[in-house]
C-alpha cells in the first residue's frame, strides 16, 4: 500500500525531462518550417550571391514589382486557379452528391476510382493527355480531323485551357470529390426529403437546400483545394514552358535557372506569394472551426434518393468521368512506352519494347529508383517520428508552447513546394555546418517531411483526439515511464493509422516534384525528377516508362494502404 | 363515419433485402380522417408512410389519391414525390438551418409559385395556427425542440396539402411537452380537417388523436377500427396485448345455457361466466384464455353484496402506493402475479384477502 503514495513525486521528477523533450521537438519544427521562410524574406533584400560578401538592397523587390514578366506570372497563377476552381468545383459538388446521396450502383467503387485519380502523380497523367491532345499527333485531334467538317486540330494541350484540363483531370476534381463525398454522406437526409415532399423537384432541392446547408463544408473544401492548386508546378512546367506561359512557381524556377541565378527576384516573388497564402490558411482554419449543422446523430438513417430510370444513365456518366481521369490517361501512358515514336501511330511499325529495355538498363534509372526508395523510406520514418511527437504534444500534453507548435505544423500547407525548396536550399547552402548535407538525400527527405507535415499531423491529431486519456493514464498508474506508456499502450492502438499515414508520406515523397526540384543534384535525383528532365529534353518515350513505374509504385502503396484501412475499419 | 376515399393502398409490398418491411398491405383512408399507423418498432409504419410520400417505391401494389393513380407497379405508373401535393412532419423535424422560420414555412408556397402578400398572409396564418406568432424572424437553429416541431407542422400545412403525413412527430419531445403538443395537434387537425396519416408506436397518442387506428405487425395489418373498437373488441391476441393491459386466466369452456362458463385451470372450483358474444371462435369443451382489462376489475375488501356474477377470492402479494391509487399484485388460486389497481380510499397491504369482481360484459374469451 505504501507504494500508492509515491506516484505524485515520481511524476514530478519525470516532468522536467519530458518538458525538455517538448522544447526540442518545437525547436526542430521551427527550424525546418520557419527558418527557410524567414531566410527567403530576409534574403529577398540580399543582392549578393551565396558565398559572396553580404549586401542588402531593394533591387530584388524593384525587379519583382516592376518586371512585367513577374507580374504576368502572378496574374497567370490567379487566372489559372480561378479557371480550375470554377470548372472543377461545380462538377465535384454534383459528383459528390450523386455518390453520397443517391442509389447509384457501385458508389463505393466509383468513389474509390476518384481516390485513385487523386493519387495518380500529375506528370505521368499529363503525359497521357499529351498523347491524346497534342496539336500535331494527339489521337483525339487526329480522330476528329477525320470528320469531314473539321480541318484544324480542335484541341491543344499546350495552352491555358490545356493546362486547366490537365489539372482538372489530374488532382483538382478528384481531391474535391474525395473530401466532399463523406461530408455529403453525413447530411441529414430528412432535410432533402422534406423539401422534396413539400413540392420541390430534386434539382430545386439540390439548389435551395442541399447546397446552402452544405455551404460551410463547401467553403472549407474550396479553400483547401485553392491552397493546393496554388502550389502546382510540374504541369505548368511541362505544358507552359513551350508556349512561354509562366505561373509564379515556374517563374521562380526559371529565375533560378538563369546564369547567374536571380536569387533576390525569386525570393521577392516568393515573399509576395507567401504573404498572399498565409491568410488563406487562417480563413481555412476559421471556416472549418465554425459550427456545422449538417452532421447527423446516428438515430436518423441516411436515406438515399432513388434515381429510378436515371439510375443507369447517371451511373454511366459518373463512371465515364472516373475512367476518364484514371484509366484513360494511364492507358495512353502505357501505350506510349511501347511506341517507337511517342504518339505516332501511323508509322509502318509503330510498336517496340526498346524504350523499356533502354530505360531499365540505364544506370541513371537504377540510381533514381534507389533514390526514390531512399527518399520515400526516409520520409516515412522521419515524418512519422516527428509528426507523431507533434500531434501527441499538441493533443495530449499541457506543454506551454503547444499552440505555437500547432500553428507551426499548419504553416507548411501554405508553402508552395518550389518556395519551400528555395528556402531550404538557402538554409543549407548558407549555413556552414549544414552545408555538407547539400547533395545528399537527407536534404530531400527534410524537404518532403516538411511538405507533408500538415496533413500528417492533422491525421494523427484526429486519431489522438479519439483515444481516451484513461488508457494512457492507466498504463502510467500501473507504474511506468512516459516512453513505456507511449510504446506499450498508444503505439499499438495507433498502428493502423500510422501504417496509413506512412503510406501517404511515401506516396507524396515519391511523386513530389516541386519541393525537391531545386534541391536534388545529379546524384540524388529521384524518379519523379528524372521523368521531368526527360520530358523537358523531349524524350517522351523514356519519360513515359519512368512515369508508369512511378504510377505503379504510388498507386500500389495507395492500394495497400486502402486495404489496410478497410481491414481495420471492419475490425473496429 | 363514411365519406369519399382520399387515399387507397392496394396490396403494397416493400422489402429491403430479405426483410419484408411492408407485406401485401391494403388500406383505405377517408377524406378528412386522421388515421394512425400503430405497431411495435420495425413493423413497417415508417416504410408505409414513405411509400405514400414517394420516398420509397414499392415492389408491388398500387397507390391511389382519390381517383388519381399515383403508383402502380404493374402498370408502370409513378408520380414523383414533389408532384403529390403532400405535407409531412419528420421525426427529426428537418427544419432547414440556413433559413429563418418565415422562409422555412414559406418554402412550400414559393415552390408552388405563390408570390408577394399572399405568401406573407398565409405564412403568418400558419404560424398563428401552431402558436408561433412573432417568431418568424428567428433563425431555425435558435429554436427549442417544441418550437421546431411546430415550425415543421406549420410548414407542412401552409400550402393546404391534400394529405398530411406525420412520422412520430412527438418522439423527440419530453413527456410534458409531448402531452401539450398532443392536445394542440388534435385541436388543429379537427379544425383543418386535412386527411392525415400519423405514425406512432405510442398507444396513448394513437388512441387520443385518431379517428381510426391501423394496428400493424410484421408489415401487415392486424386490425383497423376506431380507438374504442380496437380497445374493447380486439380482433387478435396481438392487438389485445398491444393496446392497454390485460390479465390472462386460462381455463376450459363449457356451455351453461344463457351464459358460457369457464372453469379456471389454476383456481380450482372457480368459474367465470361470460356472454356468448365474448367467445367468438371458441368451441365448447375447448381450452380457452380469458382476458380482462385491469380497469374492469373491481377489487373489494369484502364480498359485500356479492352482486357481481363473477367474484374471485384473492390475496394481496404486494401493494404499491403510487399517489392517486394503489398498484397491487394479487394471487388467485395458483395464479399469481396479476396486476390490478385499487383506489386510494381502500388502503391495501401485503397479505390482505380481497375479492375481485368482474362484470360478465368485460370478459373476452379466446381460443388457446
Ligand atoms: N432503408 C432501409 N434499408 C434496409 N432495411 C430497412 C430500411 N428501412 C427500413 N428497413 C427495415 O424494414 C423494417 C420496417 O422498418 P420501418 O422503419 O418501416 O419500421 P417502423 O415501424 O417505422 O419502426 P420504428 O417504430 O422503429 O420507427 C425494419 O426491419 C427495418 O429494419
Ligand atoms: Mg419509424
Amino acid at each position: 500500500m505504501a507504494e500508492i503514495a509515491l506516484p505524485y513525486p515520481a511524476r514530478r521528477r519525470s516532468w522536467l525531462p519530458a518538458d525538455l523533450g517538448y522544447w526540442i521537438v518545437l525547436g526542430v519544427v521551427l527550424l525546418v518550417v520557419l527558418l527557410p521562410v524567414t531566410l527567403i524574406i530576409v534574403n529577398s533584400f540580399e543582392t549578393a550571391q551565396p558565398g559572396q560578401p553580404v549586401s542588402y538592397s531593394l533591387q530584388g523587390w524593384t525587379t519583382a514589382l516592376t518586371d512585367s514578366a513577374l507580374l504576368k506570372a502572378i496574374f497567370n497563377t490567379l487566372k489559372l486557379v480561378l479557371a480550375r476552381q470554377l470548372v472543377a468545383f461545380p462538377v465535384a459538388v454534383v459528383l459528390a452528391w450523386i455518390l453520397a446521396r443517391t442509389d447509384i450502383p457501385g458508389s463505393q467503387w466509383l468513389e474509390f476510382l476518384f481516390w485513385v485519380a487523386f493519387f495518380l502523380p500529375a506528370l505521368p497523367v499529363t503525359l497521357g493527355w499529351i498523347m491524346l491532345l497534342d496539336p500535331q499527333y494527339g489521337l483525339i485531334n487526329q480522330a476528329l480531323k477525320l470528320l469531314p467538317f473539321i480541318h484544324a486540330s480542335p484541341f491543344n494541350i499546350y495552352s491555358f485551357w490545356g493546362i486547366v484540363w490537365a489539372h482538372f483531370a489530374g488532382g483538382t476534381l478528384a481531391i474535391k470529390v474525395m473530401l466532399l463525398t463523406p461530408a455529403f454522406r453525413n447530411l441529414d437526409s430528412s432535410l432533402e426529403e422534406a423539401s422534396n415532399v413539400l413540392g420541390a423537384s430534386p434539382f430545386r432541392t439540390f439548389i435551395k437546400v442541399v447546397v446552402p446547408v452544405m455551404t460551410p463544408v463547401l467553403t472549407v473544401v474550396l479553400l483547401l483545394s485553392t491552397i493546393f492548386s496554388l502550389q502546382s508546378f510540374e504541369v505548368e512546367a511541362v505544358l507552359g514552358f513551350p508556349i512561354r506561359f509562366f505561373v509564379f512557381s515556374t517563374q521562380i524556377y526559371f529565375l533560378l535557372q538563369q546564369q547567374p541565378p536571380l536569387f533576390a527576384s525569386a525570393m521577392a516573388l516568393s515573399t509576395v506569394v507567401l504573404a498572399a497564402m498565409v491568410p488563406l490558411i487562417f480563413v481555412q482554419r476559421w471556416a472549418s472551426g465554425r459550427r456545422r449543422f449538417t452532421t447527423i446523430t446516428s438515430h436518423f438513417k441516411g436515406h438515399k434518393m432513388r434515381l429510378r430510370r436515371w439510375r443507369w444513365p447517371v451511373f454511366g456518366l459518373v463512371l465515364g468521368v472516373a475512367v476518364m481521369i484514371t484509366l484513360v490517361p494511364f492507358t495512353f501512358l502505357v501505350l506510349g512506352t511501347f511506341m517507337r515514336l511517342f504518339g505516332f501511330f501511323n508509322l509502318a511499325n509503330p510498336w517496340t519494347t526498346a524504350h523499356w529495355t533502354q530505360v531499365l538498363h540505364d544506370p541513371l534509372f537504377t540510381r533514381s529508383v534507389t533514390n526514390t526508395l531512399l527518399l520515400g523510406g526516409g520520409t516515412v520514418v522521419c515524418a512519422l517520428t516527428l509528426c507523431t511527437l507533434v500531434a501527441y504534444i499538441v493533443m495530449r500534453t499541457k506543454f506551454a508552447a503547444r499552440t505555437v507548435l500547432d500553428f507551426a505544423s499548419w504553416l507548411p500547407a501554405t508553402f508552395p513546394g518550389i518556395i519551400l525548396g528555395l528556402g531550404l536550399l538557402w538554409l543549407f547552402l548558407g549555413t556552414p555546418i549544414l552545408r555538407p548535407l547539400y547533395g545528399t538525400i537527407a536534404l530531400l527527405i527534410i524537404a518532403t517531411v516538411v511538405a507533408s507535415m500538415t496533413t500528417t499531423v492533422q491525421m494523427l491529431k484526429g486519431n489522438f483526439s479519439q483515444l481516451g486519456f484513461e488508457l494512457e493514464e492507466a498504463a502510467r498508474v500501473e507504474g511506468g515511464s512516459w516512453l513505456q506508456a507511449f510504446r506499450k499502450v498508444l503505439l499499438p492502438i495507433l498502428m493502423p493509422t500510422l501504417l496509413m499515414v506512412g503510406a501517404l508520406s511515401f506516396i507524396s515523397a515519391a511523386r513530389n516534384v516541386s519541393t525537391v526540384a531545386l534541391l536534388a543534384t545529379s546524384g540524388t535525383r529521384p524518379l519523379s525528377l528524372l521523368q521531368l528532365d526527360m520530358m523537358v529534353q523531349g524524350s517522351y518515350e523514356g519519360a513515359a516508362v519512368v512515369g508508369v513505374i512511378v504510377v505503379l509504385m504510388t498507386t500500389g502503396v495507395a492500394l495497400v494502404a486502402r486495404l489496410i484501412g478497410l481491414r481495420t475499419a471492419i475490425a473496429h | 363515419m363514411t365519406g369519399e376515399i382520399a387515399l387507397r393502398l392496394e396490396h403494397i409490398s416493400k422489402h429491403f433485402g430479405t426483410v419484408k418491411a411492408v407485406d401485401d398491405l391494403s388500406l383505405e383512408i377517408r377524406a378528412g380522417e386522421v388515421l394512425t399507423l400503430l405497431g411495435p418498432s420495425g413493423c413497417g409504419k415508417t416504410t408505409t408512410l414513405r411509400v405514400i410520400a414517394g420516398l420509397e417505391s414499392p415492389d408491388a401494389g398500387e397507390l391511389w389519391f382519390g381517383d388519381r393513380l399515383i403508383v402502380s407497379v404493374g402498370r408502370g405508373v409513378y408520380v414523383p414525390t414533389h408532384k403529390r401535393n403532400l405535407g409531412m412532419v419528420f421525426q427529426s423535424y428537418a427544419i432547414w438551418p440556413h433559413m429563418t422560420v418565415f422562409e422555412n414555412v414559406a418554402y412550400p408556397l414559393s415552390v408552388r409559385g405563390v408570390r408577394g402578400d399572399k405568401v406573407r398572409s398565409q405564412v403568418m396564418e400558419a404560424l398563428h395556427l401552431v402558436g408561433l406568432d412573432g417568431l418568424h424572424d428567428r433563425q431555425a437553429p435558435q429554436l427549442s425542440g417544441g418550437q421546431q416541431q411546430r415550425v415543421a407542422l406549420a410548414r407542412a400545412i401552409v400550402h393546404e396539402p391534400s394529405i398530411l403525413l406525420l412520422d412520430e412527430p412527438f418522439s423527440n419531445l419530453d413527456a410534458k411537452l409531448r402531452e401539450q403538443m398532443r392536445v394542440q395537434l388534435k385541436v388543429l387537425l379537427n379544425r383543418l380537417r386535412i386527411t392525415s396519416v400519423f405514425v406512432t408506436h405510442d398507444q396513448i397518442e394513437a388512441l387520443s388523436l385518431s379517428d381510426r387506428i391501423v394496428v400493424m405487425s410484421g408489415g401487415h395489418v392486424e386490425q383497423i377500427g376506431s380507438p374504442q373498437q380496437l380497445y374493447e373488441a380486439p380482433a387478435t391476441p396481438f392487438v389485445r396485448d398491444f393496446l392497454g393491459k390485460t390479465l390472462i386466466l386460462e381455463g376450459l369452456l363449457s356451455d351453461a345455457g344463457e351464459l358460457l362458463h369457464v372453469e379456471l385451470d389454476k383456481v380450482p372450483g372457480q368459474i367465470l361466466k361470460a356472454h356468448r358474444a365474448a367467445a367468438q371462435g371458441t368451441i365448447v369443451g375447448g381450452k380457452v384464455s380469458v382476458a380482462i382489462r385491469p380497469e374492469d376489475i373491481d377489487v373489494r375488501k369484502s364480498n359485500g353484496a356479492g352482486s357481481a356474477v363473477n367474484c374471485l377470492p384473492a390475496t394481496v402479494e404486494a401493494a404499491l402506493f403510487v399517489g392517486d391509487h394503489y398498484e397491487c399484485r394479487v394471487r388467485v388460486g395458483d395464479e399469481d402475479g396479476l396486476l390490478v389497481s385499487t383506489p386510494r380510499s381502500v388502503p391495501m397491504k401485503e397479505g390482505d384477502s380481497v375479492w375481485l369482481n368482474v362484470n360478465e360484459d368485460a370478459l373476452m374469451i379466446w381460443p388457446r
